[in-house]
């Protein structure tokens, strides 16, 4: 990550590039001339942004009365005189109070490095860049902190000019072109058979069908690789993958997150699919983002649950609540704020790919976004989370059940209602006849009496009737002996319990009621949005109104968004914003999306952070390849799927993946991308890859998610919990949509299903960025022993074994299934000695070990890393 | 473009400018040299101790609730005293509503132990027993006054949620002295999981190899663990040698993938794992004395007995940290606390004392860290959680400003008591020790700075003990 130098030379802006680079020649005390041009801005100031402004400049915070956030001011001095002296070390205060470590207080002091920029600035003079400003306030960000690239405009470079190209794909020529700057060349492109297999991945998170494979391979058209593009992203498929990489920026759960409590939202499902039919149906991607902020505002007409696309629009506002949400449990200011916080990290990390959310307490301190910059575009989202007006999260859901399903709801209500009220009537009746019977154990006398008591409501009972009924524990209320009628009599218990299951098997046939979660503002409820010093909403200062972020508007004058439109029944900024945001001209919004897209295909984003493009972040690698991108994708209406086939069929995509010494001594980590990248299937790909091979899968798409549990040993896996008396028990794991894809398993914040968490699957706090990839022994053991493995594994022998006689025949059927390609002749041997090994560690006699002898050698290729990695 | 220029500079600084452009790793004079932010890898290799070290391994008996010191470590002649009159002093509340001034005494008796003439409760008897073993912290203070702030506090140097614990920064530091076991085991109990589950082993922003592998309390301990029925034995030998030829074929077609080389050895461990790991939740061969010394043959203290014996045996088997856990907050008594404090007492009492005394006989407890606490202690009035009249339903509010816990081995004092509380075991008053100050001593018992111990994530220098005022408590040290 950031080491402190890193950071350092990060704010030497280009344009001061020479500066940088003596800089640099500085820091590795290799420093020769004595000149090394050093100014405040690019190279004192951010040092001390972060070490010193808390307490000497910041929030009025001056100690000592010193300010050192000008020049001038240090020289100035504080309390005790002058901090700096230009040109003279030994009279510096600030340097004397910062080499001793006796500043900045507490444990983190200046690296020796950062001392050292210091040191040799006051000894060159304390220069600045400049004339310093008239006021602090105009000095809170540097034009060095401004002019960062991804604040800039998206200009379009023009496309080089690479002889021997081989392609007309501008992509190549800007890769070709950096290659070529470094003495590289493209690798030689993958054979057909990895290459189907990269796509189908890429493109559908399946691997390709055996008839898949043999056609592709066959095809004698040279445009079958592009045909095969189209295909697939044609394909239903192509949404599930896809959406769900969009699931993941915009923090999808289908719980609210707490720990204690992680009540479930039953109807985010409909997000998900809002999301899937959107990169499906090649829904623009200006249109894909407005709605997601703005969807609400986008209708104009009264809500009329018979519009299907006004539906759509309200289920696409459920992007703005995915992040965790604990005010169903604990509703304090607190929780409201961080509610809200949570959100507005999702929608800026998302839509922005700047990390807004570090200037919630203070000034930002890496990029120029001022705390107050924050509130102005927190206050776009405040009349969506007012934290005065609140509303939970159950509060937040909108029925769109036409006329109709309702009716019919209703019916079969009324239906179960009928037998549940006679039911009832029984339950009341058998339990007085326990009471009785109970009271028959007391003795005669006293007999009368007791039946008295036990039928006064406690509140109302005298000392003698407690001590009487004290005496006789068993004799019980009617609604005691109701609630532990498993105690008292468990045959009428499990006879009621059955009638009451038939009752909810009634109700289960109940059509699905249009329920949908819902994000938008409460009529004529416009908060007050204001500063809140250092985050605390219990210390709100200064009013403000909706803007963009200052330095993201393009002459740095604030982008006018409405208080209140009259127009709309909201206040109309979401609206406002999100057009704003996709008009083409935002710095970010193209840039960050198709960084995105560029990131799935390839494996690592141009810019290698995807969700932060600030300072603090990774500088593009190819900076006039993602301009071009982000430019040519607004030109042609935010096509997502244009943009796609650009990428697949350029010949970088299509490379092999394989290493070369002369691109490893340069550029290991392929950034430069003369090669594709060898990946790991992520957690979903892994589980639907298994099921596809194995002929598995459930191709029931979109709906209402499959729902996990734990099971008996604590595992958390498909099925529901089973109740006997009255007891979870433990999991049904024979659900009957078990084998669903990964994207339709229900995922609970609490409850991530075991087998996709041991592979990796991101923890939604709030969001997430870029899915990581472990190596760790508890994935080996999930492969060895997991029964959902080995189950699959003789799933697949059995599959194979009804189709293909000879052991040759299964074990090419496996390879193509599991690998996309034929065996060698060597595979094949060595697979049937395994199985051989493996058939004669059974008695001769056992009819079942050829079976499952086969079984295990599909379970250990589905454990291979050639099945698990995309070439 | 840059690697032509014609600045002059010293090549080391153009490619640490390309470097920091992200880019590329190559010298002028054509030597590769690695990319500085490339991303790191990180193991669990043994690490040298930066500073001498006298803990190799630490067991927490993490009692999570918060329990009464007052009725169990901190004698107050004056609470028995004073016994039903008023507090007038001042009081911090967690829980208002059902607050009151009524001083309630302990309600059990104190006797002095062993040489050292600690004074303790008669409701742990046999911690009584190994007194002149331990050190009694009387003067713990965190100031968060609930459970979570409070647990966070204690275990993750803050009161917030989600940094790392100290299990994650001791494996971060030290590494592990088995790779055929997990580094850091959470022991858990068969009634549940403990309050916030696993955020309590939790590794935050360090990387995840660091974090806690919670061992379950019941067969199987670990997920996975067992082959199934028909490839036990020789099937799964000749599965994985096959698995590892074939994979060997695909890393052949890959040189220099280093990922795929990892996950070849991830089964290695894996294999290694099912047998140690199974051996070491195994204490059918620990001998009948054994067993009896941590209560095993007894039905109250046969779980947490268990638990205690699985973690001595995970130290001799090189596993750094160990945390034992209770279910829920199952100390928190603001209720009932005549008969629950009992009986809590009585299932973890003799283990808790068993687990000392065997480390010691296997001269384990010098290189040990045994603690015993939890996140908070409890008010010297009376909490009516049930109504001012249901005298025997009575219990104790939360405080975190005075409380006891317990530490022995590892480098620590033996049969010493340190610190005070005011009279009335409210205030911690002398020698207080905070929640940072035990943290960090007890990375100096390991050989560690709290001061250094640092990890970065992106802008932030990230460290388990951040606060200045932070010291080691030398008092408590051999």
């Amino acid at each position: 990550m950031d080491q402190p130098c890193n950071r350092l030379i990060r704010s030497f802006a280009s344009p001061r590039f020479l500066g940088l680079l003596f800089g640099i020649a500085l820091l590795l005390n290799r420093v020769g001339a004595s000149e090394t041009g050093l100014s405040f801005e690019a190279d004192v100031r951010p040092i001390l942004k972060v070490a010193c402004w808390h307490c000497h400049g910041e929030d009025g915070e001056t100690e000592g009365g010193l300010d050192v956030r000008l020049v001038r001011l240090m020289q100035a001095g504080g309390d005790s005189g002058p901090a700096i002296v230009a040109g003279d070390l030994e009279g510096s205060l600030l340097w004397e109070r910062i080499e001793s470590d006796e500043m900045p207080k507490g444990d983190k002091k200046l690296s020796p490095e950062e001392k050292s920029v210091i040191r040799q600035w006051i000894k060159e003079g304390a220069k600045t860049a400049r004339p310093e400003p008239a006021s602090v306030e105009e000095a809170r960000f540097t034009l060095e902190e401004l002019s960062h690239w991804a604040f800039q405009p998206v200009v379009s470079p023009p496309i080089p000019k690479v002889s021997d190209l081989g392609s007309n794909n501008p992509i190549d020529a800007f890769i070709a072109e950096r290659l070529h700057r470094e003495g590289l060349s493209f690798s030689e492109a993958a054979d057909r058979a990895t290459l189907i297999r990269r796509l189908s991945f890429d493109l559908r998170g399946l691997p390709p069908s055996p008839n898949e494979f043999e056609a592709f391979v066959t095809d004698p058209q040279p445009n079958a690789y592009a045909h095969l593009v189209d295909q697939w992203l044609a394909s239903p498929q192509f949404g599930v993958r896809w959406g769900r990489h969009w699931l993941d920026v915009a923090g999808y759960a289908e719980s609210d997150g707490g720990v204690d409590s992680d009540p479930k939202r039953e109807h985010a499902w409909r997000y998900r699919d809002y999301v899937i039919d959107a990169f499906n149906g090649n829904k623009s991607i200006q249109a894909f983002l407005r709605e997601q902020l703005a969807g609400d505002e986008l209708i104009t007409e009264a809500l009329d649950p018979y519009n299907s696309r006004q539906l759509e629009l309200l289920t696409a506002t459920g992007f703005m609540r995915m992040a965790p949400d604990l005010t169903q449990t604990s509703n304090t200011l607190a929780d409201r704020n961080m509610a809200a916080a949570e959100a507005i990290q999702v929608i800026s990390s998302t839509m922005l790919g700047l990390s807004v959310g570090c200037a919630q307490c203070h000034d930002h301190k890496y990029d120029p976004i001022g705390i107050d910059d924050y509130y102005r575009f927190r206050a776009v989202f405040d009349p969506v989370f007012p934290l005065k007006k609140w509303q939970q999260p159950g509060a937040r859901i909108v029925d769109m059940s036409t006329r109709e399903l309702r009716a019919e709801a209703d019916r079969i209500e009324a239906q179960a209602k009928v037998l549940e009220e006679d039911l009832n009537q029984r339950r009341q009746a058998r339990g007085k006849e326990i009471q009785e019977l109970k009271l028959e154990d007391v003795p005669e006398k006293v007999r009368d009496q007791t039946r008295i008591a036990v039928l006064t409501p406690s509140t109302q009972q005298t000392p003698e009737q407690k001590a009487l009924l004290d005496r006789y524990p068993m004799v019980k209320p009617v609604g005691h002996i109701l609630g532990l009628l498993v105690e008292y009599d468990s045959t009428s218990y499990r006879a009621f319990e059955k009638e009451q299951q038939k009752i909810a098997g009634i109700r289960a046939t109940k059509p699905l009621l249009t329920k949908v979660m819902v994000t938008t503002e409460q009529a004529g409820i416009i908060p007050t949005s204001q500063v809140f010093f250092r985050g605390n909403p219990e210390s709100p200062k200064e009013t403000v109104t909706p803007a963009e972020l200052m330095v993201l508007t393009r002459s740095n004058q604030n982008v006018a968004l409405p208080f209140n439109d009259e127009r709309h029944r909201t206040t109309g900024r979401r609206l406002a914003y999100a057009k704003h945001l996709t008009d083409g001209q935002h710095p970010l919004t193209a840039r960050v999306f198709v960084n995105r897209l560029w990131l799935h295909h390839m494996g690592r984003g141009l810019v290698g952070s995807p969700n932060d493009f600030g300072r603090s972040g990774d500088r593009p690698s190819h900076p006039e390849l993602l301009d071009w991108l982000a430019a040519d994708f607004v030109a042609h209406d935010w096509d997502q799927k244009r943009l796609h086939r650009l990428i697949l069929l350029s010949r970088t995509y299509q490379q092999r993946s394989q290493r070369r010494p002369e691109l490893d001594a340069v550029d290991p980590e392929n950034q430069l991308l003369g090669r594709a990248n060898l990946r790991r299937l992520e957690a979903e790909a892994i589980r639907d890859a298994i099921l596809s091979v194995t002929d598995n899968m459930n191709d029931r798409l979109g709906g209402p998610s499959t729902p996990v549990t734990q099971n008996g040993e604590g595992k958390v896996v498909i099925g529901v919990q089973k109740i006997r008396d009255g007891i979870p028990v433990g999991a049904d794991e024979n659900h009957p949509d078990a084998f669903r894809r990964s994207a339709f398993i229900e995922v609970q914040r609490s409850l991530p299903l075991n087998m996709l968490s041991t592979f990796d699957l991101p923890a939604m706090t709030p969001n997430c960025d870029l899915r990581r990839s472990t190596t760790v022994a508890t994935q080996a053991l999930w492969f060895m022993n997991d029964s959902l493995m080995v189950g699959r594994g003789s799933d697949l022998a059995k599959h194979i074994r009804s189709r293909h006689e000879t052991k040759e025949e299964q074990v090419t059927a496996i390879f193509v299934r599991l690998f996309t390609r034929h065996p060698t002749e060597h595979e094949v041997q060595s697979c049937k000695s395994f199985l051989n090994e493996q058939e004669d560690l059974y008695p001769d006699d056992d009819a079942g070990k050829a079976q499952q002898a086969l079984a295990t050698l599909c379970q250990t290729l589905m454990a291979s890393n050639r099945f698990l990695y995309v070439d | 473009m840059l690697q032509s220029s014609a600045f002059g500079l010293s090549s080391v600084a153009a490619s640490l400018l390309l470097k920091q452009d992200g880019l590329l790793a190559k010298t002028l004079s054509g030597n590769p040299i690695k990319p500085e932010l490339e991303a790191k890898t990180y193991d669990l290799l043994p690490k040298p101790a930066p500073y001498p070290q006298q803990a190799k391994a630490m067991i927490s008996m993490f009692m999570l609730g918060g329990p009464s010191q007052i009725d169990l470590f901190d004698p107050k002649p004056e609470l028995i005293k004073r016994n039903g009159q008023t507090f007038d002093g001042d009081l911090k509340f967690d829980n208002a509503a059902q607050a009151s001034r009524e001083i309630m005494g302990p309600a059990w008796k104190f006797k002095r132990h062993g040489q050292c003439g600690t004074e303790l409760s008669e409701l742990v008897p046999h911690i009584g027993e190994i007194a002149d073993e331990i050190t009694l912290i009387r003067s713990m203070h965190s100031a968060a006054n609930n459970h979570l702030p409070a647990n966070f506090a204690l275990n993750t140097g803050q009161p917030v949620r989600g940094r790392p614990v100290l299990g994650s920064w001791l494996l971060k530091a030290l590494g592990s002295e088995t790779q055929d076991l997990p580094a850091y085991v959470a022991l858990t109990d068969p009634r549940g999981l403990p309050l916030i589950a696993k955020e309590n082993w939790n590794n935050g922003k360090l990387p995840s190899i660091y974090q806690g592998t919670m061992v379950r309390p019941s067969e199987p301990r670990i997920f996975n663990l067992d082959a199934p029925s028909h490839l036990q034995g020789a099937a799964q030998a000749s599965q994985l040698s096959f698995l590892e030829r074939f994979n060997q074929e695909h890393l052949n077609d890959h040189p220099g993938e280093n990922d795929l080389e990892a996950r070849m050895a991830s089964y290695g461990l894996a294999a290694r794992m099912q047998l140690a790991a199974k051996d070491a939740f195994d204490i059918s061969k620990e001998s009948k004395e054994t067993k009896k010394m941590y209560g095993i043959d007894e039905k109250v203290t046969r779980s947490y007995g268990t638990r205690c014996l699985i973690a001595r045996r995970l130290v001799e088997r090189g596993v750094r940290f160990i945390q034992i856990f209770c279910n829920g907050q199952s100390w928190d008594h603001h209720g009932s606390i005549l008969k629950a404090l009992p009986d809590r007492c009585r299932e973890i009492d003799r283990p808790a004392a068993a687990l000392v005394r065997d480390l010691k006989q296997r001269g384990l407890l010098d290189s040990t860290i045994v603690h015993w606490g939890g996140e908070m202690g409890r008010l010297p009035v009376i909490q009516f959680r049930e109504g001012l009249t249901k005298r025997d339903k009575v219990g104790r509010d939360h405080n975190t400003y005075g409380f006891s816990m317990w530490v022995a081995g590892g480098g620590f004092k033996s049969g010493h008591v340190h610190g005070a509380t005011d009279e009335f075991s409210h205030y911690a008053v002398e020698g207080i020790v905070h929640h940072y100050d035990w943290l960090a001593t007890v990375l100096n018992r390991f050989g560690l700075n709290h001061k250094e111990l640092s990890f970065r994530v992106g802008p932030r220098e990230l460290r388990l003990v951040e606060q200045d005022e932070a010291r080691v408590v030398r008092e408590l040290l051999v």
